[in-house]
C-alpha cells in the first residue's frame, strides 16, 4: 500500500519541477541554422518561397519545445542573410553567418549556382550544410564531406520517375527533345540514359535553341521516327505551345510528357493540356505517409496560418525547403551532436528511414540524393491525378490516350 | 520527308508572315523618324495581353481583339510620340538616344506587364472549329490560315496605303528625304506622330497575332520579337516596307526549312547566317538602295 502524498507538497514539488524545467530550457541555447535568402534579383521569388518552407518547419519545431539534444530541448533559430542572388557575394555572407552570427549549421541557399557558391565555404569552416534545391551533379562530384541534398533529386536523376512509368506501362519507344539548356538537357539525359537501362529504343535525340517559336517540323519529326511516347522537355511556354501545336497538326502519339504539364498555367490551355503526362512533387493529390514532419496537408495549412498575406501560395520550393528541415531534424535527434562529421555519418545512417512530405529520402556518400522522386502526373478529364509511383497513385494512366479525332 | 518538306513549306509562310509584320512596323519608324525602336517586341507583346485581357475578362474572341488593338495601340502611339520623341530632337545624336531610350522604355514595358500579368506563360483557352483543315496530305491550323489571311490583307492594304493615298505617299517621302518634304509644306511633326501610331497600331495587331500562332508569352517574351524585327528590317532594308514584307518570308521559310533538313537548334543559325550574308554581300538589303555620299 502507497501513502498519498500531501497535497501541499505535492503542488510545490511540481510547480519546483516546472521552474527548473523552465530554467533549464531558457538555459539551453538555441540552435543557430544560418541560411542566405534572395531579397531581390533572379532568384528572390524562388528562394522566397523557400523561406517560407524553412520556416514552416522551424515554426512546427519549436512549438514542440525543440529538438531533444544532449537530454535537453533545444529550440531552433534561423539566421537569414541576403545573397541578392549574387554568386559572388554568397561565399562572404557563408562566412558572415559562420564567423560573425556563430551558426552552427547552414542551410543553402536558392538553386544551384548559389549553393555551389556557398558550399566552398562551409566545407572550408567544417560546417554542416544541408541542402533543398541544388539539382547540379556537379556540386557532389566535387568530394565535398559534410553536404547532404536532404530533398532535392540530382538533375540527371529528374527524368526518371517518367521513363519508369512508361516502363511499366509497357512503352518499346520514346522520342526525345529539350531546350538546349542545363536543367532541360541534364533532366532529359538521365530520362534517356534510364530508357536505355529498361531497353526502351531511343528513337529521337534532338535538341532547340532558346527562343525558338515553332515546334511543327520538331513534333512532325518525332511522329515520324516512329516513337509511342514524345517527351519534349522545356519550361512551361513551350510546353504550352507545343501542346496546342500537337491537336492542331492531328498528331497522336500514345502519350506525351511535358514536365511542366500539371502546373496550373499548362492546365489553362484548356482541352490542349488533356490526358497528358508530367511530373510534380507538390499537389493536392501527392500524400505520402509521412514519417518525418507535417504532412502536406498540414504543411499547406501551416503556411496558411503563417503567411496569410504571402504574395504566392506554397510551391514545390516550400516544400523542398521544408522537407529538408524535417530532414535535418532526424539527423540532429540520431547524431545527438551538430558536428558536421557526426551530423553525415547519421545522414547516412538515415537512408531509406525517412519520408517527408516531398517523399522518401536516400543519398550516397557525396551528399547527393536519389529518391525524394517527382510523382508522375496525368491530366485526366476528371482532374489531374497521380499515376506513378504505384504507392501514391490516385488513379490508373490512361495509355494510349485517345487519338484527338475521337476527343469531344 | 515529303511530307516534312510540305509542313515545312506551309510553316514557313505562316511563320515569315508574322516576322514580316513583326518587321514592317519597326521598319517603317526607323524610315521615317530615324528611331531605333528597342521595345518593338515589348509593344507587340503587349498585343498578345491585351487580346488575353480582352478574352479572359470580357470573352472577347481574339479576332474582335484585332481593331480593338489598332485603335487602342493607334492611340497609345499618338500620345507616346508627343511625350518621347520631341525630347530626341535636343539630343546631339538622336539615333543613338532613340536606342537608349527605347531600351529603357522595353524594361519599363516589361516590367508593367509583370505587374499587370505576372511571370507566368500565358494563353487564349480560345480556338477555331475545326482546329485544323487538312490541306493535301498535311493538317494546318486554322488559327494560322486565319492569321495567314489576315496577314496577307494587312500587307496588300499598307501597300495600297503607302503607293495609293496621300498620306501614304507622304511616308515614303519622308523616308526618301525629310528634309525635301518639309519645304513641300507638309507638316513633319504630325506625320511622324502619324508614323509611330501607325507603327505601334501594327505592333498591337502583330501581337493579337501572335496570340494565335504561337499560344504561349509572357511578358519577357519581347526581346525575341525585337531581334526578329531587327533582322527582317536589316534584310529587307533599312526603312524599306516592301522589303521588310518580302524579307518576312523569306526568313520563315529559311528557319522552317532548316528544320526540315537539319537539327532543330540549327534553324535560328540558318536565320542568322542568311542575315550575316546579306550583311556581307548585299549591305542595303534585300529591296534597299545603295545610300550614295
Amino acid at each position: 500500500m502507497t501513502k498519498a502524498l500531501p497535497r501541499r507538497t505535492l503542488i510545490a514539488a511540481t510547480v519546483g519541477t516546472i521552474a527548473v524545467r523552465r530554467a533549464w530550457a531558457e538555459d539551453a541555447k538555441p540552435i543557430r541554422i544560418g541560411m542566405t535568402v534572395s531579397s531581390t534579383g533572379t532568384f528572390a521569388l524562388a528562394a522566397q518561397s523557400g523561406l517560407r518552407g524553412a520556416e514552416i518547419w522551424v515554426d512546427d519545431v519549436n512549438s514542440r519545445g525543440g529538438i531533444a539534444l544532449g537530454g535537453t530541448k533545444r529550440k531552433v533559430e534561423l539566421v537569414k542573410l541576403d545573397d541578392r542572388s549574387d554568386k559572388t557575394i554568397v561565399p562572404k555572407v557563408y562566412e558572415t553567418l559562420i564567423k560573425d552570427e556563430k551558426v552552427d549549421l547552414c542551410f543553402g541557399p536558392f538553386g544551384s549556382t548559389l549553393t555551389a557558391a556557398a558550399v566552398n565555404t562551409t566545407e572550408t569552416n567544417n560546417k554542416f550544410m544541408v541542402i533543398w534545391s541544388a539539382s547540379a551533379d556537379s556540386i557532389y562530384a566535387q568530394g565535398y564531406k559534410y553536404v547532404v541534398s536532404a530533398t532535392q533529386q540530382a538533375g540527371t536523376l529528374l527524368g526518371r520517375p517518367g521513363v519508369k512509368a512508361f516502363g511499366e506501362l509497357g512503352v518499346k519507344k520514346i522520342a526525345f527533345a529539350y531546350l538546349d539548356e542545363p536543367f532541360p538537357a541534364a533532366l532529359t539525359n538521365g530520362a534517356m540514359d534510364e530508357a536505355k537501362k529498361l531497353g526502351i529504343e531511343v528513337t529521337m535525340d534532338e535538341k532547340f535553341a532558346k527562343g525558338t517559336k515553332d515546334f511543327n517540323i520538331l513534333i512532325q519529326k518525332a511522329k515520324a521516327s516512329g516513337a509511342d511516347v514524345f517527351m519534349p522537355t522545356a519550361y512551361e511556354g513551350d510546353q504550352m505551345t507545343m501542346a496546342r501545336q500537337l491537336r492542331e497538326m492531328n498528331v497522336d502519339f500514345k502519350g506525351v510528357y511535358f514536365v511542366y504539364g500539371s502546373q496550373p498555367q499548362f492546365l489553362a490551355i484548356g482541352k490542349d493540356a488533356l490526358y497528358h503526362f508530367s511530373q510534380t512533387l507538390l499537389h493536392d493529390r501527392i500524400n505520402w505517409k509521412v514519417t518525418g514532419g507535417l504532412t502536406r496537408a498540414q504543411m499547406m495549412e501551416r503556411y496558411a496560418k503563417l503567411f496569410p498575406k504571402a504574395p504566392y501560395p506554397a510551391d514545390f520550393q516550400t516544400a523542398l525547403a521544408y522537407g529538408a528541415g524535417a530532414v535535418l531534424e532526424q539527423f540532429i535527434q540520431e547524431a545527438q551532436t551538430l558536428d558536421a562529421a557526426k551530423l553525415k555519418e547519421a545522414a547516412l545512417k538515415l537512408n531509406n528511414k525517412i519520408v517527408t512530405v516531398t517523399g522518401p529520402y536516400e543519398i550516397d556518400a557525396t551528399g547527393k540524393q536519389f529518391k525524394n522522386e517527382f510523382a508522375v502526373m496525368q491530366n485526366l478529364p476528371e482532374g489531374v491525378e497521380v499515376v506513378y509511383p504505384p504507392e501514391i497513385a490516385t488513379a490508373k494512366a490512361v495509355y494510349p490516350i485517345p487519338p484527338y479525332k475521337d476527343r469531344k | 520527308m515529303g511530307l516534312l518538306i510540305l509542313n515545312g513549306l506551309a510553316n514557313g509562310l505562316i511563320v515569315g508572315g508574322i516576322y514580316a509584320l513583326v518587321g514592317v512596323s519597326l521598319t517603317l519608324l526607323y524610315g521615317v523618324l530615324r528611331v531605333v525602336n528597342f521595345a518593338h517586341g515589348e509593344f507587340v507583346i503587349a498585343g498578345s495581353f491585351l487580346a488575353f485581357a480582352l478574352f479572359s475578362g470580357l470573352g472577347v474572341p481574339p479576332l474582335l481583339a484585332l481593331p480593338v488593338a489598332a485603335i487602342a495601340f493607334f492611340a497609345a502611339g499618338w500620345a507616346l510620340y508627343y511625350v518621347l520623341i520631341p525630347r530626341l530632337a535636343l539630343s546631339d545624336d538622336p539615333e543613338l538616344m532613340s536606342f537608349l531610350m527605347f531600351y529603357g522604355v522595353s524594361i519599363a514595358a516589361a516590367a508593367l506587364m509583370l505587374l499587370l500579368f505576372g511571370a507566368d506563360s500565358r494563353s487564349i483557352d480560345d480556338t477555331f472549329s475545326p482546329v485544323s483543315v487538312p490541306l493535301g496530305p498535311i493538317y494546318v491550323s486554322t488559327a494560322r490560315l486565319v492569321a495567314l489571311g489576315i496577314t496577307a490583307v494587312l500587307s496588300l492594304a499598307l501597300a495600297w496605303f503607302l503607293f495609293r493615298t496621300l498620306p501614304g505617299k507622304a511616308l515614303r517621302a519622308a523616308i526618301m528625304n525629310r528634309e525635301a518634304i518639309q519645304i513641300m509644306g507638309v507638316d513633319i511633326v504630325r506625320l511622324s506622330a502619324f508614323a509611330f501610331a501607325l507603327a505601334t497600331a501594327l505592333a498591337g495587331v502583330t501581337g493579337v497575332l501572335i496570340a494565335l500562332v504561337f499560344p504561349a508569352f509572357n511578358p519577357f517574351s519581347g526581346a525575341e520579337y525585337t531581334i526578329i524585327a531587327f533582322i527582317v528590317v536589316v534584310l529587307g532594308g533599312l526603312g524599306n516596307p516592301m522589303g521588310a514584307l518580302l524579307a518576312g518570308v523569306i526568313y520563315g521559310l529559311a528557319e522552317q526549312m532548316a528544320t526540315v533538313f537539319l537539327p532543330q537548334a540549327m534553324a535560328q543559325i540558318v536565320g542568322f547566317a542568311i542575315l550575316i550574308g546579306t550583311i556581307f554581300f548585299r549591305p542595303s538589303g534585300i529591296l534597299g538602295t545603295r545610300s550614295r555620299r
